[in-house]
């Protein structure tokens, strides 16, 4: 289990379009990217890390109103038990109309699940 | 009733009270040194991430990585002391640099986002206050 596949997993009930790292293609009116940042060993024990912490941002493009969106991904994070570590307006785009919306994951995965 | 008096060594009250006395000497030098952990992290972070993967040659002059740099600690309103990694400002070109960061930090629509400040403050939480533990350390050792 990574964070990319688990996210995938859980923003797909919200019937937002979703892609990792770049956005191929035209984009549709609302669409997600998913950005991997950092894999760190938080918790170890006796020099053997057994779980490591994965990191992701997930950048939300809308036109029109993004506050339903943000709810319904924040709250089905919730839900899965990621920790969310920053939620931020970024701006809005004028030369494209897009809204962004930026929400940053990180959730601890045991290394023998990889 | 039953009481206890239990007094502290001399010594150990003596640096107590130079402590208290010289803390506006000494957090400055503690900030300063847990960011001198974090800068070259977000320094190398950015080498890595500018130019990488553009649709057109990069056309990067080094500007933004040059003004990149630890602030020494400023008091806030509350009396907080802090220190900032920051860009420093104008750019020859007019432009803001922290605008350009925030876009590299973050993307735009049919822009990647190449995250280089989140990930070098994960990456150095744990190195960072260890060493600021260490400068407290030794700063308590001079008292």
């Amino acid at each position: 289990m990574s964070i990319l596949f688990e996210l995938n997993a859980v923003l797909a009930v919200a019937g937002i379009p979703i892609e990792t790292g770049v956005f191929s293609g035209v984009p549709p009116d609302e669409y997600i990217v998913i950005t991997p940042m950092n894999d760190t060993f938080e918790v170890y024990a006796d020099n053997q890390p057994l779980h490591e912490i994965q990191e992701a941002r997930m950048s939300l493009f809308v036109k029109g109103s993004y506050t339903t969106s943000k709810n319904q991904i924040v709250k089905a994070l919730l839900i899965n038990d990621f920790t969310i570590t920053d939620r931020r307006y970024i701006g809005h785009e004028v030369d494209t109309g897009f809204h962004h919306y930026a929400i940053d994951v990180s959730k601890e995965y045991d290394l023998e699940e990889n | 009733m039953a009481k206890v008096d239990i007094k502290m060594p001399e010594e150990f009250l003596l640096k107590v009270s130079k402590l208290a006395e010289k803390t506006d000497e000494i957090i400055p030098k503690i900030l300063e040194a847990g960011g001198e952990v974090v800068l070259p992290k977000v320094k190398s972070n950015l080498q890595a991430v500018i130019g990488n993967g553009t649709k057109y040659k990069s056309r990067s002059t080094g500007e933004l990585t040059s003004a990149l740099g630890l602030s020494s600690a400023k008091q806030d309103k509350n009396g907080n002391f802090n220190v900032k990694i920051g860009f420093a400002e104008p750019r020859r070109d007019a432009k803001s640099n922290a605008k350009i960061a925030n876009i590299i930090e973050y993307g735009k629509s049919g822009q990647p986002a190449k995250p280089f400040l989140k990930p070098a403050k994960s990456a150095t939480r744990k190195p960072c206050v260890a060493a600021m533990a260490a400068a407290l350390e030794k700063e308590l050792g001079n008292l």
